[in-house]
């Protein structure tokens, strides 16, 4: 163990590595910056440059980036009442009114110095969470595996924003888009239409770029009007207040990184649940909640802190399990796909220099994300206007060229835009995207270790294994409880309101 | 067109997709639609029931979501495009058509001219034709724009150039 986690150092000490690494910060923190393109747009855009490089300078990249637009998207909430991305709206009630009340230095200094203590914590937890899981998933077999990814779709179905339903027809149309190409188990072409381009299947970087960035600017362009557009004022504290309030409030930030660690490992509540979550248990255990959407420090760290330590939590359910935690964790684990790394006991064993790696590059990228955060914090509180016209025709032309990079096809254009326009349909009608792609994700895993199972243990195996049984009526009781609730509470109401 | 309108309409293409799915499934062996087609059943099953639903329930009730119900801004959106549905909800709606349109239109391009000169031609004249810049500006935001790609993919990605249908043509 001690020799993997200096060789997941060492393996970022390349000259390539550090520059990756610095790369993929900056970029996330201009992406997170930007209103409306958060990190899964930053990672979408990153997938055409995953091919040929070192393994752990591309994961510095991807993953430094990840982490960057975290605090890129708190700075939006933060000085222009605009979530950078659904996840830090949470910032937007005591952040925006710190700005207002000329505090904005301040606001920043605390956010990023909570997201980056979060951060930390985050990864800490992900390095003591191998030891402790390795075991675990050395006794599971393929059939286990099985239940483990249709709990992960059924959970993030439940979990998911919007309807139940839709969330699970969502989920259904994911799993079937992955199905289309060659079946790798039967050899039987399906869905392909007699095109030779759709034998070998829908490109997942592709489609992700498709569904999110492109998607984005389409919905960027019916918005209209400029972003924001404010006159700034002048301020009355700085930066280092905003450090020292986050470390006087060392608390609040352990129990909002334990609520994000928490949160981040439950596949499919995503961070976005868990910035309002932090929001609420920092309101409701502080002495003064009345302060609360005022302008209050503790609104701007708490949902900070859970926000920087919700990825190390959700980096592990996506590397042991290859199970991703949300929608972001679903495109890194398209990435590491298509990178040649494979989630999953093999990950824990052989290759767990890499996953060490990873635990480092989300230290090094929080504590890089912080340091420029701190320097530029002054300067970002004086940005006066974003417009999205110059945005959106730059980045159309890298969703584009990105799609067609990453295996040299002109159909993979089409698909881009195709997937587009399917994504902004998605979230305009709260068919979720996030369910769409984890659906996608998990399909072959579905379907390989069913056809594994089936062929080890017969067609009823199910039966036969207690602990797949025990898994699934785990299953069906997390599904249909949520069901169950909801009914009940449609009845409380409807025998209130008859009263 | 009213919200539940175009629930419905999105509603009934998903059910037709879902319906062409199970029937092609159908023609596969017993091992190709093992997954495929309980999946496709199980999507079209909750479909049906999402139809129904939408169309027995409040239209203020179609498009609650976490975040709505903890800001109640889209549900007042929701709301006033319920009460209002003419010209809010049509110049939405042009607006999707236009930005769809650049979509569409910027693929054409590249599949003509190839990716390179799209992105010089579709820049330039997006931020024309918003009135952000004057076409000389827009003409150097664009330029340099399209040199920076060219460095990153072409020279340092080594991305083989596809250079248009139009280009074969030329050479012919």
């Amino acid at each position: 163990m001690f020799e993997a986690i200096l060789a997941g150092l060492a393996a970022l000490s390349t000259p390539q590595a550090v520059l990756f690494m610095i790369i993929g910060v900056s970029y996330g923190l201009m992406i997170g910056i930007l209103p409306g393109l958060g990190g899964i747009v930053a990672i979408a855009l990153l997938l055409p440059f995953t091919y040929g490089h070192e393994l752990a300078a591309t994961l510095a990249l991807l993953l430094g980036a990840h982490i960057a637009t975290i605090w890129g998207s708190s700075v939006t909430s933060i000085l222009f009442n605009v979530p950078g991305s659904a996840k830090s709206l949470a910032l937007v009630f005591d952040g925006h009114p710190m700005t207002q009340q000329g505090h904005a230095s301040r606001a920043l200094g605390a956010s990023a110095t909570a997201a980056l203590l979060g951060g930390l914590m985050g990864a800490v937890f992900l390095a003591f969470s191998i030891p402790i899981v390795r075991p675990l998933m050395l006794a599971l077999g393929p059939s286990e595996y099985l239940m483990m990814a249709l709990w992960g779709l059924t959970i993030i179905a439940t979990f998911s924003e919007g309807s139940l339903l839709k969330g699970f027809v969502a989920t259904s149309l994911g799993i079937m888009i992955a199905y289309v190409g060659m079946d790798p188990v039967s050899g039987t072409p399906r869905f392909w239409f007699g095109n030779v381009y759709l034998l070998d299947g829908i490109s997942f970087p592709v489609a992700m770029i498709g569904l999110f960035a492109v998607a984005e600017m389409i919905k960027l362009y019916v918005k209209g009007g400029a972003i924001v557009d404010r006159v700034p004022g002048e301020e009355k504290s700085s930066v280092f207040d905003g450090v020292r309030d986050a470390l006087q409030h060392w608390w609040l930030i352990l129990r909002s990184s334990l609520l994000g660690l928490w949160i981040g490992v439950l596949p499919g509540v995503g961070a976005s649940v868990g910035g309002i979550a932090a929001y609420a248990q920092a309101a409701q255990m502080s002495k003064t909640p009345e302060r609360f959407g005022k302008g209050a420090v503790e609104g701007v760290i708490a949902p900070d802190a859970t926000l920087g330590a919700n990825e190390g939590g959700g980096l592990m359910p996506t590397l042991a399990f290859g199970i991703p935690g949300g929608e972001s964790m679903a495109i890194l684990l398209v990435a590491f796909l298509s990178m040649g790394i494979v989630p999953g006991p093999q990950m824990l064993t052989s290759e767990l220099d890499l996953v060490f790696s990873m635990v480092w590059i989300i230290v090094i990228a929080n504590i890089l994300t912080t340091l420029i955060g701190l320097s530029i914090a002054s300067r970002l509180a004086k940005l006066p206007t974003l417009n999205p016209n110059v945005m959106i025709p730059l980045v159309l032309s890298v969703c584009f060229l990105g799609a067609f990079a990453t295996r040299g096809l002109v159909e993979d254009v089409l698909v881009a835009a195709l997937f587009g326009v399917i994504g902004y349909l998605l979230d305009k009608y709260s068919y979720s995207r996030a369910n769409f792609v984890i659906g996608m994700v998990l399909a072959d895993m579905i379907e390989r270790n069913l056809h594994i199972s089936m062929g080890l243990y017969g067609n009823l195996f199910v039966l036969t294994r207690p602990i797949t049984l025990a898994m699934l009526i785990f299953i069906i009781f997390t599904t249909a409880l949520p069901l169950i609730r909801q009914l009940r509470r449609q009845k409380t109401m409807a025998t209130g309101s008859v009263i | 067109m009213s919200q539940r309108i175009q629930e419905n309409i999105v509603a009934s293409v998903l059910l037709c997709i879902f319906v062409s799915y199970i029937v092609i499934t159908l023609g596969f062996g017993p091992n190709a639609q093992l997954v495929p087609l309980p999946i496709a059943s199980l999507g079209l099953i909750f479909l049906v029931i999402q139809l129904i639903r939408q169309n027995l329930r409040d239209p203020k009730e179609l498009q609650i979501d976490l975040l709505s119900s903890l800001t109640g801004q889209i549900a007042s959106e929701h709301e006033a495009s319920e009460q209002k549905p003419t010209n809010k909800t049509s110049d939405k709606f042009q607006r999707e058509l236009t930005a769809i349109a650049f979509v569409t239109l910027f693929v054409g391009l590249i599949v003509l001219l190839g990716p390179i000169v799209s992105v010089l031609i579709f820049s330039t004249g997006f931020l024309v034709s918003t009135r952000h810049f004057t076409l000389g500006k827009a003409l150097v935001v664009g330029t340099g724009f399209t040199l920076i790609l060219y460095v990153l993919f072409v020279i340092g990605l080594q991305l083989q150039l596809y250079h248009g249908v139009l280009q074969s043509f030329i050479t012919q």
